[in-house]
């Protein structure tokens, strides 16, 4: 008895070898309990590489699904965006013009919406390639800041950004962790209340070079925290200021493709902190 | 990766002339596959599907299953092998009749002293609309009815491959076009490979390759 | 754990149990065969146990007690000691306190004791009607005691008995306070005296030793003895003393040889019979049992060929088969207990008879007997299944699929014959030809058993049977010379008083004495012993010592016999009548005119290819001793055959050495016997019987120790020395008719069942009932008659056989051969072989039609 309890475990381990290395067959058919692990966990290692090669199928069955969507859209979209403009052009009573532009208005949200929805499912999907690079966090900073600047001088907002000479070098995708990060600003600007102080930060580790966002907005409650970065998750506070609920569940995807993570700390009433690490190695 | 494959398959008969039942058969499946055996009626596709599944012994070449030659295997081997790996439906249903369908279901399951998955039994008694019957005996049930306990029996082990013999010759086209389904869903659901014999069209195109067989030899 | 697990045993309990009940008449078949086997063995056991017991308790009495082993000539302090052994199971005890000595008990040994019940019942002596001494001069003590002294039957009749103690002779009227009736085999009778009385006659001794005779031994304790069990009890004594710190050879001990013929001491004949009976019983039921099996597996194999399909392993088919076999024989073996047991109780009086154990007419209960009967039977049941179960185990799976997909029937084209019924029929039976040959042959079997027998009882032939038993009208001896079993006898047991009453007899026409005397060790003459090693060397010694070998010192006596030429000798000395039955030729003038002597041939001449077939020949001169020692020279005048058996002591013959005759005169100036060991007298026919019942009332009332036999009585035993083999082989043709019948049955049920769409469909395409009906019934006198030509052809040298092997034992046997059973058996083969088909079909024929055409 002991020793056959001992045989089966050495044979349990070789298949778990085996079965690592990917060459396991079985060998014995009696009527032994070995001979009959062997047959089932043949039997389960088959079924679970047919289910990889579906799962693998059906990604790239999606991946061409959104091109189609992002591409099959474009055209009616901006010929939308076209006209509406074109008919603003028009002589308008005032409210056929307010009409107007709130097509406009629409045309460009589902246009951005769609643009977000390509993006996030082409990140899921591997669709787009994240490809990290050495760069200047700095510059990183710099940029995103910059292309936020229109929306928070419209609130009267000031983002404040350390300008420093020095380089910090980390590993990013500079054109989408610009974006990344943009979208956090822009989300920290969109919670922000008018004339409120946005400020990014940026401090070197050994290992990260982290990037704080910090806004003075009303802040997210304890308990919505671990959401904030799900699709299409909008705070219940947030009622009519505009949006998807895409901006950070993109950020993330893509810091965290970058081999960075992302975390929040916030204080209800007294705004947020994001903080974006980013590797440097 | 093909699971099953089979090299220069012949089985002869010998009674004075020479009978050329499978004359040479080299094809393979692949893993998961769902492939149809179509062909007339005496072309060899039942004792092919036969020696596919280990149950008829060839005259020569070889039936491999994972790359194992399962002739070179002991009889009593073949037979546990069979049971685990094989799932068979045939032709005339071939129930045991001593045993009502609940334990011709559960039977292969038993012979090899497993604890059968009873929801997984449940479902595909309740898909086959065997609900009612599940404690009658075979000889109580009309021709549909067996089949569809033969085909309840041969998926119940969740085996790798299903070897069907037209099952669903003695089926009406709607219950035909039900039993398909559950070999299809089961088959994609347990990574099964099905091979088939069948003459109706419309059934060996669900399949996802067609094979014709003509006096026991592939023909393209 | 072999991977066998619960799901799976449960599994196949299930397809067992199932299967069972679908099988239903094979089913009935097989439990009545298995049931049948059973019984055999169980009446088998039954008989052999009784007989054994019986033959033990004989001996007990001989012994005179049931207890395994005794302790002789304790004093008081030792048994003490000794009783609280721990290995002793119980004991008891009683105390001698002399020999009775009176006149009327002078011939038979009759021991004054006083005994506990205990002991008392345990040597078969516990008074039936009232009651053990008590107190004073109470005594109680056999009938045959009584009888003796001429006392009633009756408690408080006055005993009186004579003994001697201390030199002072007592002679004393004891009141009668209990008595059981006497057995005549005990080798002493026991009066029971009171304990108050032994204690005022008898000194306990201190020490016991055997200075003064009957005076030392008066008042020692002989112990009865019971362990846990009989087996070597010898040896379980050894160790009660050892333990108990007495050295060995210090107190006489005994051992109850009853208990000794557990093993090796049967009779190597009635070992060898009841082994042949054995494994005859085990090849009929093999036969039945093995057929009913195959049949029906061969009748399942799309079943189990199914079963394999499914993945079913030739060991789980082969478990399948086992566990049926197994479930059959729980119904069949208790149904096998209860009737062998019932046929035990029957015939063991029966067989009892017939084989001279008297005793044996009670039959014995030993559990053993159903332990060995149902092991025996299952013996039987497995290994007729064993086939069975391979060819279910090695079924192909494709058996259960056969696709009609390009594969043609294994049949050569045949020519085409008018279809008529006999035609099918043939066809038909000849389908399955090893069923055919099974079924004929198990039913040929009984035919040609029973002609045998019957040619082997009709080859009895009762001149030769006597001449060898009998010659003379009447016989009479002590009984112990004329019984095989009882040992010690009497060779001059012809008293005076017999030999007078028999003179008295009306119609006596010849009348002779014959003496015994008994020479253990006769030193052969020169001529003798070149003689003995010529007959020894040529193949007797090696015939003894191969036959008798192993009996004790048998070879140390032919070893002196070959060197020393020292071997015993029976010498008789017998009247005209007597000598003239020895050697017709021998003028008795002459023998009984001086030292003239006939000798005879060795015992087993038969056995020698030497020239020589007597150790003296005529003309040999040999010397005889007496037992005072004194020599005389006597003459061979002529040679006989041998001396005739009934003539002799029963129980014992010379192996080695020679018997010699002369004239009863010459002997008793010789010998000093005073009276002969047997009378031969011849009575004319007329008066034959009055002689007989004269005789009769004579042994049983007047002297029971005397025994007589008459031709009449060799008649009688003759008859039922033919009755017997009649009966055994009677019963055995029986059984193997019984299992050929079985088959038969088996055979044609299972095969119309399984053609029972084929007959179907006959029917449906125009065949009359009638005309099924005639292809049934020629299908059985096919078999019939498939029967009888075998057994008559083949079986003609089988039987040949048969009766040569039986009869080569019998020396009053003619050859003589019958065909007369066989012819007899034909028209009874015929009607079984007819009947049964039709019964069966009748059987079937209840569903209507449309519904046999549908059961596939």
């Amino acid at each position: 008895m002991i020793f056959e309890n001992k045989k089966l475990l050495r044979r349990l381990n070789e298949m778990i070898d085996a079965a690592i290395a990917g060459t396991f067959s079985a060998e014995t058919y009696d009527e032994s309990l070995i001979s009959k692990i062997e047959s089932k966990m043949m039997r389960f290692l088959e079924i679970s590489r047919l289910k990889q090669d579906q799962t693998e199928n059906e990604r790239s069955r999606v991946r061409s699904l959104i091109g189609d969507i992002s591409h099959q859209t474009k055209t009616p979209l901006s010929n939308v965006t076209l006209y509406a403009g074109l008919l603003s052009e028009q002589d308008l009573t005032d409210t056929q013009a307010k009409l107007a532009r709130q097509i406009s208005v629409s045309a460009e949200a589902l246009s951005f919406l769609i643009q977000s929805l390509v993006k996030a499912s082409r990140l899921e999907s591997g669709a787009i390639k994240i490809e990290p690079k050495p760069g200047d966090v700095y510059a990183l900073v710099e940029t995103a800041a910059g292309l936020c600047a229109a929306n928070a001088a419209a609130k009267n907002i000031s983002v404040e950004y350390e300008q420093n000479t020095a380089h910090i070098t980390a590993l990013f995708d500079s054109r989408w962790c610009a974006e990344a990060l943009f979208n956090i600003i822009e989300n920290a600007v969109k919670y922000t209340p008018e004339r409120g102080k946005v400020s990014v930060a940026v401090t070197e580790y050994e290992m990260f070079a982290r990037v704080d966002i910090c806004d003075t907005g009303r802040g997210i409650r304890e308990q919505d925290l671990p959401k904030v970065f799900e699709r299409f998750w909008r705070a219940e506070s947030s009622g009519d200021s505009p949006g998807a609920g895409i901006g950070l569940y993109l950020a993330r995807e893509i810091i965290t493709s970058c081999g960075g993570y992302i975390k929040v700390s916030s204080k209800e009433g007294k705004g947020s902190v994001f903080s974006v690490f980013l590797s440097k190695v | 990766m093909s699971i099953l494959k089979t090299a220069n398959l012949k089985k002869h008969y010998f009674t004075g002339t020479t009978v050329k039942a499978v004359d040479g058969v080299d094809f393979s499946v692949a893993s998961g596959e769902f492939v149809s055996i179509v062909g007339s009626s005496g072309s060899g596709k039942s004792t092919l599907l036969h020696m596919l599944g280990g149950l008829d012994r060839p005259t020569e070449g070889t039936v491999e299953i994972n790359g194992k030659n399962i002739f070179a295997m002991k009889d009593d081997e073949l037979t546990i092998f069979r049971r685990r790996s094989i799932g068979f439906v045939f032709q005339n249903y071939n129930l045991v009749p001593v045993l009502n369908v609940e334990e011709n279901i559960l039977l292969p399951i038993h012979l090899d002293g497993n604890k059968p998955d009873m929801a997984f039994v449940e479902r595909v008694i309740e898909t086959l609309g065997l609900s009612e019957k599940r404690k009658s005996m075979p000889s109580q049930l009309s021709g549909g009815q067996q089949q569809r306990a033969a085909i309840a029996r041969a998926v119940a082990s969740k085996p790798a491959i299903v070897l069907a013999d037209e099952p669903t010759g003695n089926l009406d086209s709607k219950s035909g076009m039900d039993v398909m389904g559950l070999l299809k869903v089961s088959g994609e659901k347990f990574a099964q490979t099905i091979v088939l014999i069948t003459h109706n069209p419309e059934i060996a195109q669900m399949a996802n390759r067609t094979v014709r067989i003509e006096d026991g030899r592939i023909v393209r | 754990m072999k991977g066998v697990n619960t799901e799976n045993k449960k599994l196949i309990r299930t397809l067992t149990a199932r299967k069972l009940k679908s099988n239903r008449a094979r089913n009935i078949v097989a439990v009545i065969a298995i049931a049948l086997t059973c019984t055999l063995f169980t009446t088998l056991f039954a008989i052999g146990a009784s007989i054994f017991k019986s033959v033990q308790e004989a001996t007990m009495r001989q012994v005179g007690t049931a207890a395994h082993g005794g302790l002789k000539y304790l004093t008081q302090a030792q048994y003490s000691h000794i009783k609280e052994s721990p290995l002793i199971k119980d004991i008891s005890y009683s105390i001698i306190i002399g020999v009775a000595e009176n006149e009327a008990l002078r011939k038979n040994q009759t021991e004054i004791r006083y005994g506990e019940d205990k002991s008392a019942r345990w040597g078969f002596s516990y008074p039936e009607t009232g009651d053990m001494p008590r107190a004073g001069l109470e005594a109680a003590c056999s009938t045959i005691t009584l009888d003796l002294l001429g006392v009633k039957h009756e408690l408080g009749q006055k005993v009186p008995l004579e003994f001697t103690l201390y030199g002072q002779k007592h002679r004393v009227e004891f009141t009668l306070a209990g008595f059981w009736e006497g057995d005549g085999v005990m080798a002493a009778q026991q009066v029971w005296l009171s304990e108050e009385y032994l204690n005022s006659v008898v000194k306990m001794p201190e020490k016991v030793d055997f200075t003064n005779g009957m005076d030392d031994i008066a008042g020692t304790i002989s112990a009865d003895v019971w362990f846990s069990d009989s087996f070597n009890i010898d040896g379980k004594i050894n160790n009660v003393l050892a333990e108990r710190g007495y050295a060995p050879g210090e107190i006489s001990t005994g051992v109850n040889w009853a208990y000794m013929t557990s093993g090796g001491e049967l009779d190597p004949m009635m070992t060898l019979t009841a082994l042949l009976v054995i494994v005859m019983i085990l090849a009929s039921g093999y036969l039945i049992i093995y057929s009913v099996f195959s049949i029906s597996v061969t009748g399942d194999i799309k079943f189990y060929g199914l079963l394999k399909t499914i993945g079913a392993t030739g060991k789980q088919l082969r478990r399948i088969v086992r566990a049926q076999a197994l479930l059959l024989s729980a119904a069949g073996l208790p149904i096998g207990f209860a009737l062998g047991f019932a046929l035990g109780y029957v015939l063991t009086p029966v067989i009892a008879e017939i084989t001279e154990f008297k005793g044996a007419s009670s039959v014995s209960v030993n559990p053993l007997i159903f332990v060995f009967s149902g092991l025996f039977s299952l013996i039987t049941v497995f290994i007729s299944c064993r086939k069975p179960g391979r060819i279910a185990a090695k079924v192909s799976p494709v058996e259960a699929v056969a696709s009609f997909d390009a594969k043609p029937a294994g049949r050569r084209e045949k020519r085409t014959h008018k279809v008529t019924a006999l035609n099918m029929a043939y066809a038909n039976i000849t389908r399955k030809k090893g069923r055919l040959a099974l079924v004929a042959a198990s039913l040929a079997l009984s035919v040609i058993l029973l002609g045998s027998v019957y040619s082997v009882v009709r080859g009895f032939d009762m001149e030769l049977y006597l001449e060898n038993q009998m010659s003379t009208d009447f016989l009479l001896s002590h009984y112990s010379v004329l019984s095989v079993f009882v040992q010690g006898d009497d060779y001059q047991g012809v008293d005076e008083d017999v030999r007078a009453e028999i003179k008295k007899l009306n119609g006596l026409t010849g009348y002779a004495d014959i003496y015994l005397h008994e020479e253990p060790a006769h030193k052969l003459s020169q001529i003798g012993h070149k003689n003995l090693n010529a007959i020894l060397d040529s193949g007797m010694g090696d015939y003894i010592a191969q036959q008798w070998g192993s009996r004790p010192g048998v070879a140390q006596d032919l070893e002196k016999a070959k060197t020393e030429g020292i071997v015993p000798l029976h010498v008789y000395g017998a009247g005209d009548l007597a000598v003239s039955e020895v050697s017709p030729d021998v003028n008795f003038d002459i023998l009984k005119s001086g030292n003239y002597v006939i000798a005879t041939h060795f015992f087993y001449e038969n056995a020698s290819d030497a020239e020589v077939k007597s150790v003296y020949n005529a003309g040999d001169k040999l010397t005889l001793t007496n037992p005072e020692g004194e020599e005389r020279e006597f003459e061979v005048i002529a040679v006989a055959g041998g001396y005739p058996y009934s003539m002799g002591p029963q129980h014992s013959h010379l192996l080695m050495g020679s018997d010699i005759i002369m004239a009863d005169n010459i002997f008793q100036t010789f010998y000093s016997n005073t009276n002969p060991m047997t009378t031969v007298f011849n009575v004319a026919d007329e008066d034959i019987s009055a002689a007989e019942s004269r005789l009769k009332n004579y042994t049983e009332n007047i002297n029971p120790d005397l025994d007589y036999r008459s031709r009449a009585y060799y008649m009688k035993e003759f008859e039922s020395l033919k009755r017997t083999y009649m009966m055994t082989g009677g019963a055995m043709s029986f059984i193997l008719a019984m299992v050929g019948v079985l088959n038969f049955i088996n055979a044609v049920f299972t095969s119309i069942n399984s053609r029972r769409t084929e007959l179907a469909m006959l029917q449906s395409v125009g065949m009359t009932g009638r005309q099924l009906k005639t292809m049934l019934f020629g299908e059985g006198a096919l078999y019939a008659l498939i029967t009888v030509i075998s057994s008559a052809t083949l079986g003609v040298p089988l039987s040949y056989l048969i009766i040569r092997a039986i009869s080569g034992q019998l020396w009053f046997f003619k050859w003589n051969f019958s065909f007369m059973p066989t012819f007899v058996a034909l028209p009874v083969l015929l009607l079984i072989c007819a009947a049964i088909p039709l019964l069966c079909y009748r059987f079937t024929q209840k569903a209507s039609l449309a519904e046999r055409l549908r059961a596939q």
